[in-house]
Order: C-alpha cells, then structure tokens, then sequence
C-alpha cells in the first residue's frame, strides 16, 4: 500500500477528465482524432455517456438493414475503447476511453453535477425528436413517423410495440424525400425473403414484414426534383429493386421537362441522377415503351405537394382511408437564388389532389432537443434549429458568450443532415478545438468517473460498461449466426442486463 | 485491413501521397495494394469509416491528372460516393478502389483538407 501512496504522490499529474454526452459516430470521431492528435505526455481519461446500454447510435439504430458497410465505422469506435492507448502516432501515452451504457444524462445526472466532476464536457447526443406535421388528421393512429419506423425495424427497445398495420395496407405515402424516406420504401417494398431475412432487421419487425400487403410506396416532397433530398446511392438501389419485380413509377413528366432545361446549370450530383434515371427506362423499355408488368408493386417520386388534410379509415381505426395534398409551384420559374443558400421557393396554388392510402409515414426531419437541467449551467439551446448555440464547436450562452469547457459535435452541433463521412469532418472540427485548450489551459485536478460511481450507487442507477456490451454483442452475434446473419438485435433493456448479469 | 506485403526485389511500385500540410511521402509498394491499405499501414490521415468497401468516401483522394486516366473508371458506387466527397476535383478518386498496377506506377496523389466549413445546406 504504501509503494501505491508513492506512485500517487504530487509529481503525477492527474488526468484531465472528459465527460462525452453520447455515443453515436460524432462522439466516437471526435474523441478519435484527441487521442490521435493529443500531446503524448498528457493524459486525458474520457468516458463516454450513452442513454442506451449499447453503443453506436444512429449506427445501430439509424443505418439501414442493408448498409452493413456502413456500420463497418463500429469497428474502429471499438478499437478507440478497446485500444485507446495504441492509437496515437506516437506511443508513449496513457489516456483511457471508458464506455458507460444506460445513463441518461440531464436526468440520471445533472448538468451541474457532471460539470463540478469533469474538466470538459462534449455534447454528442444527436437528435432526440422529430418534426410533425401540422394538419388535420396528423395524430391518427395510420399517421407513424420515419423516426419510430426506423427504430422499429432496427430493433431500438422503445419502439418494440409500434405494430404498424402492414397487413392491413396496400397504399402508402411517405412524406419528404430524404435518405430515411428511401430507406423506408425499401424496407416496405423488398421482398423479405431475399433481403431483409439475411440482415440484422429486428425480429420483431421481420415476422410483420411477412405478413406485408404493402404495394405501392409513394414518396411525396413539397418543393421540385432539383431539390431532392436523397442522395444517388438510395436512389440506384430503389431503381435496382426491379430485379425482384418492383417499379418505379415515371415522374409527372410535367415536373421533369421543366427539369431538363436546367441540365447545363446542374451540378455533377443532379445531372448524374438524372442520367441514371435515363438509364434506367432505356433499360426497361420493350418496343419504345415502358410498361410495368401488370400487378407488380410500384414506387414513386412525387413532387410540389403539400399534405393538407389526412382522412381515417371509417371502417378500421388503425388506418387512413386518404390524403389530400395541395399542389405547390415553384416561385420565380426556377431560378436558384444563391443568396438564400440555394434554396428555392415554392408558393401553393389552390389546386388539390386526394390520394388514397392507408398508412402515412412522415419523414420531414429529425429535430434536436436540449438536455434537462441545461440552462441550469447557462447553456443556449436554439430552439428554432433544434441545436446548441455554439461558436465553432464551442457551447455559447444566451448572450453568445463561450461557456468554458462545453463543447458540441454532431447532429446536435449542427442540425440532422449528413452522413457519417460529413459527421466525422465535424468532428475532427471539434476535437481540434478541444485540443486548442488541452494545450493552451491550466487544469484543475476533478474525480471524474469516481464520484459519479458513488452517485450511481447512491441513486440507484444500474449501469453498463464496455465489457457489458462485448457480452450482448457476443450473444447477439451468436443468435444471429444460427440463421446466417451478422447479429440478431436483444430487443428489450431488460433482456440485454439479464445478459449481462449471466456470469 | 492495413496490412501490406513487402514487394520483390525489381518488382516494387511507387506511390507519393501530398498530405493537406504539403509534404510528400513516397512508398516502394506490391502489385494489387490499394491506396487506402497504404495510406493507413503509413499512418496518414485517411479514415476508411467503411473498412474500403465503398460506402463512405472518407479515403477521397485527388490525383495528379498525369495519371488519372491510367486508373480504371470508377464504377457507379464509386460514383455515389464521390457525389458526397468534400472538395471533389475532376480528378477525384476514392482511395480504397485504386490498386496499384504497373500502369500507374509512380502515381501521385494528394489527400483533400480533413476539415470543412459547413455548407448552408448543411443547415436545411
Ligand atoms: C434512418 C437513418 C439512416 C441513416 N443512414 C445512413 C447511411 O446509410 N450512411 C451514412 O453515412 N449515414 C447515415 N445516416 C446518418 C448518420 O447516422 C449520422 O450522420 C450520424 O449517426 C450522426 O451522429 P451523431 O453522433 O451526431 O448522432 P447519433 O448517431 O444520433 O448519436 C447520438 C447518441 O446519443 C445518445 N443520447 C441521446 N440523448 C442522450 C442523453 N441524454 N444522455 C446520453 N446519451 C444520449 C443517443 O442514444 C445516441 O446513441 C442515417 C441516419 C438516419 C437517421
Ligand atoms: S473506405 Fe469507405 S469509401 Fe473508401
């Protein structure tokens, strides 16, 4: 004991603690490039805070099925936990990265309390809610959002017992045009035999989507094609769908010859979309014509149309009978005013259309949310873009004032919008700002985890930690291997501790 | 990934990365390695998120047009993937599809600035 006492003594510095408020790829990127770029004698001990008792947010709960590359990042985040030490250019440090699963912070610990134990906190909780929409007929029980729809099918524990009624539905529009609006028309759409049975889709999910009678998905934005949200690899993979005998649907050709005049001004991402969707009728075209072999199921992409009114079904509460949409034109025939970020302007007309369907799903957007006890520490959080106020990275006050020693990445940085390439460029942002005041600072030794573990025990917060995960990603990989996939998800919190608890 | 073979004497092939700070790193280096495998097995900023299976542009590299139509074209998710590159150039590539082959021997390539100013439509 008393050769411990020595090696404690004054010389030794402690470490510098780190608090990290999620564990989604902008956190995992962000503490990547500290340990990467971090003064080797220095140490740091980071220990990242994740609501769920599993890591990798929208990674695991986000990303579709059949993105299992994607998901490869998960990989390196390991690594981080697992390796931290190893990471640096150079050897010589000794900085730790400590996973904590199941503590939601804001309300199992305070602000005030995770400030007065850390020296830095990182905000990486991304985007906890979503946009509705406002219109008559939006709280019906055949209105769902993308939000809990994705979670469903990812297996996230609290969207187990959404049981959307695919059995029951034929017709089906999804509101707003983004990725995750691509994503669902696939999952509803591909047959699951041959795509969805292989991938790690929750179970749950999976025995629904047997019973599908889904037929046709109709994907409907307010503004113009040129304003697609998606991207080109969605889009291929929806075209690529006829190899299992599922069509897309020509666009109002209206909507596109007005389109076509701009090709000389697009840029390379719109004229290639363009170019595939050429590619794809000459394709499937039989004598001159594109037909769709009768009773095949369909996709579509619809444009300049606003939802205005959802009506239930009379006979079954659980659906919709139809929608009736506004029709939108654009606003000044099509020019981009550069001024306005690009963004082009659409006006309504008094022109509608009703459409049957009996399910709706709305993807307009996931929003972010403050933190509880937030202002408690003097934290601004916009409400308008639903993320916190911040001057390149650094977490600001109401006055704008930077508030030392918060910082924020990721979608709750900068709004819900880019993939995991553009949220690991943030990230590398932030962690450079975080290694600015590493080196340029004075710190003050804090206890860090030590603390909070007795306010845990206090409190009676149960826990996860990292080896708590390998166990239910051990299991899960087990379960899935008995069926040829990569894992099958533990669907409930529940289940997942009384895995870890196994000895 | 990452792992490299030592090339056979008189077979060695050459490649020079320009990291985003200017300095050059050449490397004698095997028939078939892609430029993500060496990039990171050298310890340069090339992140690879998807392990090189074309899905998140993260090895985004910018050839030195003396060499870039030696390089087999890019395949359609090649494509995808470039759309959604930061800062791509007419000579862009992704560093995990471009193996090294005899034709290309000597390439040049440099590595894109890691950090990026948000774009207003980040924002939308
Ligand atoms: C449906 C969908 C599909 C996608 N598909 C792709 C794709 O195919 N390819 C691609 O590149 N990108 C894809 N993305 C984008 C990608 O998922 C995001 O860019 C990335 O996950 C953002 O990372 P983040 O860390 O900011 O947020 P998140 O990944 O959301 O991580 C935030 C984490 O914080 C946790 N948290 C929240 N509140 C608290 C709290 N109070 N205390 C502790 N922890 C908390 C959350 O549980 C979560 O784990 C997709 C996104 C969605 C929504
Ligand atoms: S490593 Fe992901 S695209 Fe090359």
């Amino acid at each position: 004991a008393l050769f411990q006492a020595r090696q404690y003594s004054a010389e030794v510095t402690p470490p510098i603690q780190i608090a990290v408020v999620g564990s989604g790829p902008s956190a995992f990127y962000t503490v990547l490039h500290i340990l990467q770029k971090q003064n080797p004698k220095q140490k740091v001990c980071i220990d990242i805070f994740e609501k769920w008792p599993v890591p990798f947010g929208l990674s695991r709960y986000g990303v579709a099925p059949d993105h299992p590359e994607v998901k490869n990042c998960e990989n390196k985040f390991e690594e981080i936990i697992e390796r931290a030490s190893t990471l640096h250019h150079t050897d010589s440090t000794t900085s730790e990265v400590n996973f904590y699963g199941n503590v939601e912070i804001g309300k199992d610990v305070s602000l005030r309390t995770l400030k007065d134990y850390y020296n830095m906190i990182l905000f990486a909780y991304g985007c906890s809610d979503e946009r509705s929409l406002a219109v008559p007929g939006a709280n019906l029980p055949g209105v769902i959002s993308s939000r809990k729809l994705v979670g469903w099918y990812n297996g996230l524990p609290d969207s187990q017992n959404l049981d959307p009624p695919l059995d029951k539905v034929e017709d089906v529009t999804i509101i707003g045009n983004g990725n995750v609006a691509l994503d669902i028309a696939r999952v509803l759409l591909a047959p699951h035999d041959e795509v969805w049975e292989n991938t790690d889709l929750g179970k749950k999910a999976l025995e629904k989507l047997k019973k599908s009678t889904v037929k046709r998905v109709r994907i409907v934005a307010r503004r113009g094609f040129s304003q697609s949200a998606f991207t080109n690899k969605e889009f291929r993979e929806l075209l690529e769908l006829t190899k299992h005998g599922i069509y897309f649907q020509p666009i109002d050709p209206d909507i596109m010859a007005k389109h076509k005049l701009l090709k000389g001004k697009l840029v390379r991402a719109e004229k290639r979309r363009l170019d595939m969707m050429e590619k794809y009728f000459k394709q499937h075209c039989q004598n001159g014509s594109y037909v769709i072999p009768e009773g095949s199921k369909t996709w579509s992409l619809e444009y300049l149309k606003s939802p205005a009114e959802i009506y239930p079904n009379t006979y079954d509460k659980t659906i919709l009978s139809a929608t009736k949409f506004q029709i939108n034109k654009l606003k000044e025939s099509l020019s981009v005013d550069e001024s306005k970020g690009g963004k082009v302007e659409i006006v309504s007309t008094d022109e509608s259309v009703t459409v049957k369907n009996e399910l709706l799903i709305t993807s307009i957007g996931y929003k972010g949310l403050p933190l509880e006890t937030m202002d408690g520490v003097g934290i601004d959080f916009d409400m308008q873009r639903g993320v916190i106020s911040n001057a390149r990275s650094r977490v600001v006050d109401k006055h704008g004032d930077v508030l030392d020693g918060l910082f924020v990445t990721g979608w709750i940085q900068h709004g819900p919008s880019g993939v995991i390439a553009s949220t690991m460029m943030n990230s590398f942002a932030t962690g450079s700002e975080i290694l600015k005041d590493l080196s340029e600072k004075q710190f003050e030794a804090k206890s860090g985890f030590k603390a909070l573990e007795k306010h845990f025990i206090e409190n009676n917060i149960k826990y996860t930690k990292w080896d708590d995960w390998k166990k239910i990603d051990e299991r899960e990989r087990e379960l899935g291997s008995k069926s040829g996939k990569v894992r099958d998800k533990i669907l409930s919190v529940d289940e997942m501790f009384a895995i870890c608890d196994k000895k | 990934h990452g792992h490299l073979h030592k090339p056979k004497p008189g077979e060695e092939l050459h490649v020079t990365f320009i990291t985003k700070e200017g300095k050059q790193h050449s490397y004698e280096v095997c028939e078939g390695d892609s430029l993500l495998d060496i990039a990171q097995s050298n310890n340069l900023d090339m992140e690879g998120a998807c392990g090189g299976s074309c899905a998140c542009s993260t090895c985004h590299v910018i050839v030195d047009p003396a060499f870039y139509d030696e390089i087999p074209e890019p395949e359609d998710d090649e494509n995808d993937m470039l759309d959604l590159a930061f800062g791509l150039t007419e000579t862009s590539r992704l560093g995990c599809q471009i193996k090294m082959s005899k034709e290309i021997d000597g390439i040049r390539v440099a590595l894109p600035a890691m950090t990026r100013n948000l774009q207003s439509r980040d924002f939308n």
